[in-house]
């Protein structure tokens, strides 16, 4: 299998941007979740799609740290969101994405990610039950 | 619009279905809903059993902008059409919407309820089997997710959200259950404070207005003597399994409700445990967590309702709530934020 390119899915995960901190809703789990640090960073750049080596070099050219830090961080962030099912992934790339190089980079945050379950009940509220198999709707009893 | 195939059947399952009701004499009403008129036809004896939490908002009977026909199968005997599509049609949450999104179809099969709206004609009907079975929610909030298909292509955004304020200006506290929505709107009941609403409501995105919906209050049933003057005055209803007892402030209360006002603020509330309420500066961000879940939940709204909260959480300015024990400082820390 070729290389994985990911990017939020943005028909079950919606979201907003706020300055310092990324609101997201899962309607498909029904977690919702506010992403802080470094996180907003990532899940700003998986509005496109983005391998995972491509997501180290931007947190290279974004943040002052060791690669080996770049790598372990995006690697585990990106376990986290694809887990919690907030990303689609291809083996195709429209284009790679340009880095422009920074003369000043950032300190590092650690990319923080709080996961709130305690609405998944209404979220995922009336499953279906007992649909007749051949209307769809019921039939008189 | 190009008329496909499938919103044909769809016209036609409308068309259907208005056939089976012509046997049977509705009872029509009429009721204010922010700007717009909707005409609710009864087909079922029980009016009272949609009606009360709309009450406070009837009208004399005018041109309508949304219909809704109600129709209970144990009082008319009136049965919805046969469905033209297959079990595989429907969402795994009971929704069956049309290709151009015109037509919303959910079906609750645990209490036997159908509802199928026409979001662009604004016309929906509201069938089921006996209103006996019906959840509690389905009284309290009558025809919410209609109400919620009918104004989610305009400026409006239905809100999980208690309201409370005067003509000048109000607040909204939106909030999942337990976050103290209910104790601090009754704790507001008897005040200049007036109440709007304790759990949905309606917002116009353009003005930053809130309209109310449901003249419905819900109290844990402990804790009702510390509200005297709603407990020697108000018949409650059958407690419900959360252990709250639900009521209606209309008519009795109508002198403390208040059917629309301009927002001034997000309040979120938060018990202190303290004997003092105060209220503190919060992030949009903040208020866009306590209202969006359970919102996007209740009604099973799209990304339009998402976008419209997170218009609502940009644009006003929030606050937390953090309610004391001393009830009447309440409404006393709302009234100091609004007008102070």
């Amino acid at each position: 299998m070729g290389e994985l390119f990911f990017t939020i899915d943005t028909k079950n995960v919606f979201f907003e941007n706020f300055a310092d901190e990324n609101v997201v809703v899962n309607i498909t789990i029904g977690n919702y979740y506010s992403m802080k640090g470094s996180a907003n960073f990532i899940w700003g750049l998986l509005s496109t799609h983005y391998s995972q080596q491509q997501l180290v070099k931007a947190m290279l050219n974004e943040y002052d740290l060791a690669r080996d830090i770049a790598e372990n961080t995006v690697s585990n962030f990106l376990k986290t969101l694809q887990k919690e099912q907030l990303l689609v992934s291809t083996e195709k790339q429209d284009a790679e994405p340009e880095l422009v190089p920074l003369t000043t980079k950032k300190a590092f945050e650690e990319p923080v990610l709080e996961i709130y379950n305690d609405l998944q009940d209404l979220l995922l509220l009336d499953p279906i039950h007992e649909v007749d198999e051949v209307q769809g709707w019921p039939t008189k009893k | 619009m190009a008329v496909t195939y499938q919103s044909a059947l769809f016209a036609q399952f409308f068309d259907d279905f208005s056939q089976n009701v012509l046997p049977v004499t509705p009872i029509k009403k009429y009721y204010q809903i922010a700007r717009f008129v909707l005409e609710v036809s009864y087909y079922q004896e029980n009016i009272a059993f949609f009606e009360q939490s709309v009450a406070h908002l009837e009208i004399s009977a005018r041109k309508s902008d949304f219909t809704i026909t109600v129709v209970s199968e144990s009082d008319t005997q009136i049965t919805p059409p046969n469905a033209f599509w297959g079990k595989e049609a429907i969402a795994a949450d009971g929704i069956f919407s049309s290709d151009d999104e015109q037509y919303v179809a959910h079906y609750q099969q645990e209490y036997e309820i159908f509802q199928i709206t026409d979001c662009v004609e604004k016309r929906a009907f509201y069938w089921m089997q006996n209103e006996d079975q019906l959840p509690e929610w389905e009284r309290s909030f009558s025809f919410r997710n209609i109400l919620h298909h009918f104004t989610e292509n305009t400026s409006y955004c239905m809100l999980h959200a208690a309201g409370l304020g005067t003509e000048e200006g109000g607040v909204i506290l939106p909030g999942k259950g337990g976050s103290g929505k209910s104790n601090t709107s009754l704790a507001c009941v008897g005040s200049k404070i007036l109440y709007l609403g304790d759990d949905f409501l309606l917002v116009d995105t353009e003005t930053f207005t809130a309209f109310s919906l449901y003249n419905i209050a819900k109290i844990e049933q402990h804790r009702l003597p510390f509200f005297t003057e709603i407990e020697n005055n108000i018949q409650p209803e059958k407690l419900l399994s959360n252990g709250k007892l639900p009521f209606f402030l209309y008519p009795f209360f109508k002198h403390a409700l208040i059917n629309s006002f301009p927002i001034k603020a997000i309040l979120l509330p938060q018990f202190s445990g303290l004997e003092n309420t105060t209220i503190s500066p919060t992030t949009a961000a903040e208020s866009l967590k306590a209202m969006a879940p359970s919102t996007l939940g209740l009604l099973k709204a799209s990304q339009k309702t998402f976008k419209k909260m997170v218009q609502i959480a940009q644009r006003l300015p929030e606050f937390m709530l953090h309610t004391g024990t001393d009830l009447q400082q309440i409404p006393v820390a709302i009234e100091k934020l609004l007008f102070d």
